[in-house]
């Protein structure tokens, strides 16, 4: 039909022409000079039949509506009113119009782009106008596709009609698509890591924090970038992690340190920071990658794990000498048993009529092994305490008495037991071996406590008090117990006046007391009760410090067994 | 290990610790009495003597097998038979323990001669 339109013309010339020239043979009997003119005339208007149909030839068919149908690809063309007047072949057949329909069923667009592409298609533009939307194809699916729409304008301006064409963008559109799948899917993986991620430019300025790290920090993303992060930093880790943070990008190395930051509720957190530099191909920092991972947990339970591991080396220590207090005096009982069952039936056999001597005196030949055996217990422990070599260090004595008595209240918690301390904190550090000073305090502490016992009704007080003289530390204890008959001799070994106590725990807080070149004493109070004290020397005095390593220190042991 | 064996009540002594063992056995040697003497308590149990025999005087810490368990054992081949508990232990839970089993006397190491004689002697009444 497109074919036929542009040879009209040229027929219809033609069937002039031929016309013309039959007419002129009939007519040509009356006479040359019509003839010649009517041969001119029919010849000229062959001519100009030619020329008009080259003429349009070369420019669109006569109408725009026919030279649109023939267009390779989809396309259509409108009136000013925006009513398709015109549409390519290709796009009649993809969205499959009928012949001599020009309406383009709405069922063939997407629901969703439905509107915007009738209102692209059908209004009148003043300028060219872009779309994306999908078509239902003869496939029976829908395609992707862009339409631009261009208005055409007359000589004077006015916009007469506007050309339509679109092209199928369904690759584009799902690359594109896979890309924002892709974006999306990497958005998500940020933001749902239970980590921190934070991200800063070259200079080191935060430019990007995922979701969690704003879940954290409880603050916007503008509150959280650029300088503002050191906001989030615990007071007394921001100076330090701001000096790191500088040395770490001036040098374009990776950070690795632990710093607290502070979580919504305010709560400050441990966190293990790791950032690490990108370098373009000339070696320049480009952008820096940071993981902040929450370690607070990890770092608690290391702290209580070291506060435990310390308790119970610190209790295993007592509970060492429990045991070798048990032994020991598991130790010299023995031997003093068999003396005391030997000497009596040495004095039967004596006393016997007439006396055994030979049996009394193989009876005192064992007394003596016996005795000399005991003896050799004591001086065994002596021994082995001596090869103890006493560790010594600073040590401030407020913060021993402080340990022991926590340990002498979860001892005696139960029991109706108040323990009064009153530390002068202007006592310095001095030069001891805190063990053994640990030891002295918990054995005077101990006896205190046990010397109550006989209170009844009345309540058990024990204050502790220390403090400085002219050139030494004094830590005194007073208790409201039994009180002290013979304050001399308490610290003699194998005293006691308990029934079950060996005599050994004052004995040996005098022999460390004596080996840190300080004093113990004890004295009764006038009512009730008792006074223990020791005095330590101060750093410049006379301390533990070049006598240690050749000093006899008798390992302490606790005087209950 | 067998000291001596004569006729008369035969006092068996357990003691792992051979200076209490032999002093023991000395004083009641010194007032007349028949003893056997052993260092451990399988050792008692292997010579069968518990049978037969008057009077247990054993320590109560001893290893492999204490004393309440070898009293427990002596028992069941002479349910009758007396004994007197040795420690050097001090303990409630111990009291209670030989209480329950019955006895003629829980000495304490160091202890009275007259203190074990005195337990003998309601021992073998």
């Amino acid at each position: 039909m497109g074919y036929l339109a542009k040879i009209k013309p040229l027929i219809s010339t033609s069937v002039v022409f031929i016309a013309s020239w039959l007419l002129v043979h009939v007519h040509q009997s009356f006479g040359n000079g019509i003839h010649r003119f009517a041969f001119l005339a029919i010849t000229a208007t062959f001519v100009a039949g030619i020329i008009h149909f080259v003429y349009r030839g070369r420019r669109p068919s006569e109408s725009p509506s026919d030279l649109v149908e023939n267009i390779p690809g989809l396309g259509w063309i409108s009136e000013s009113n925006g009513k398709i007047s015109g549409m390519s072949s290709q796009m009649r057949e993809f969205l499959k119009v009928p012949s001599g329909s020009l309406t383009v069923a709405e069922a063939s667009i997407h629901p969703e782009d439905r509107y915007k592409t009738l209102d692209l298609w059908n209004q009148q533009h003043r300028s060219e106008k872009l779309g994306t939307h999908r078509l239902l194809g003869p496939d029976g699916r829908y395609h992707w596709f862009r339409s631009v729409v261009t208005p055409v304008r007359s000589h004077g301006g006015a916009v007469v009609a506007s050309w339509g064409t679109f092209v199928e963008i369904g690759d584009l559109k799902a690359a594109e698509e896979a890309l924002r799948s892709s974006e999306e899917n990497l958005r998500s993986i940020l933001d749902n890591i239970p980590e921190n991620i934070v991200t800063a430019d070259a200079n080191g300025i935060n430019d990007y924090c995922n979701r969690h790290s704003m879940e954290f920090y409880g603050s916007s993303f503008h509150e959280v970038n650029g300088s503002g992060f050191k906001r989030f930093i615990h007071p007394d880790d921001v100076e330090q992690f701001a000096a790191d943070s500088l040395h770490v990008v001036a040098n374009a190395i990776p950070m690795n340190q632990l710093v607290r930051q502070r979580r919504h509720d305010g709560v400050y957190r441990w966190f293990r920071i790791r950032v690490n530099p990108e370098f373009d191909e000339n070696g320049k920092v480009l952008r820096w990658y940071g993981l902040h991972i929450d370690v607070d947990d990890e770092v608690k339970a290391r702290e209580a794990l070291q506060q435990v591991q310390d308790k119970l080396a610190q209790a295993s220590e007592f509970a060492s000498l429990a045991e070798l207090a048990a032994s020991i005096a598991h130790e010299v009982n023995q031997p003093l048993s068999a003396v005391v069952t030997n000497s009596e039936a040495c004095q039967i056999w004596l006393s016997a009529d007439p006396p055994n001597l030979e049996r009394a005196r193989s009876s005192a030949d064992r007394i003596v092994r016996h005795a000399k055996e005991s003896a050799d217990v004591v001086r065994r422990i002596r021994e082995l305490f001596a090869q103890k070599t006493p560790q010594a260090a600073l040590i401030d004595i407020n913060e021993v008495i402080e340990d022991v008595v926590h340990l002498v209240r979860k001892k005696h918690g139960a029991r109706n037991l108040a323990v009064s301390v009153r530390p002068d904190a202007s006592i310095p550090p001095l030069v001891a071996d805190r063990i053994q000073i640990q030891q002295v305090v918990f054995n005077i502490l101990c006896n205190g406590v046990e010397a109550m016992q006989s209170n009844g009704d009345q309540p058990m007080t024990l204050d502790i008090q220390s403090r400085l003289a002219a050139q030494s530390a004094i830590v005194e204890v007073t208790d409201n117990g039994a009180g002290l008959a013979d304050p001399h001799k308490v610290f003699e070994p194998f005293f006691t006046t308990k029934t079950d106590g060996m005599g050994m725990g004052l004995s040996i807080c005098r022999s460390i007391v004596d080996a840190h070149k300080g004093r113990i004493w004890a004295e009764a109070r006038p009512l009730r009760g008792a006074i223990f004290a020791f005095e330590l020397p101060l750093q410049d005095g006379p301390g533990l410090r070049g006598s240690v390593h050749d000093a006899h220190l008798p390992k302490p042991v606790v005087e209950r067994i | 290990m067998i000291m001596e064996r004569q006729s008369g009540p035969i006092i068996a002594v357990v003691d792992d610790d051979l200076r209490i063992l032999e002093a023991v056995g000395e004083l009641l040697e010194s007032k007349g009495y028949v003893v056997s003497l052993h260092a451990s308590a399988q050792s008692l149990l292997e010579s069968g003597e518990m049978r037969t025999g008057d009077c247990l005087i054993t320590d109560l810490g001893m290893p492999v097998m204490d004393g309440f368990e070898l009293c427990h054992r002596a028992r069941l081949l002479n349910p009758h038979l007396a004994v007197i508990f040795m420690t050097a232990r001090r303990g409630v839970h111990d009291q209670e323990r030989a209480d329950r089993f019955g006895h003629c006397g829980l000495l304490q190491k160091p202890f009275d001669a007259a203190a074990l004689l005195a337990a003998v002697k309601r021992a073998i009444a």
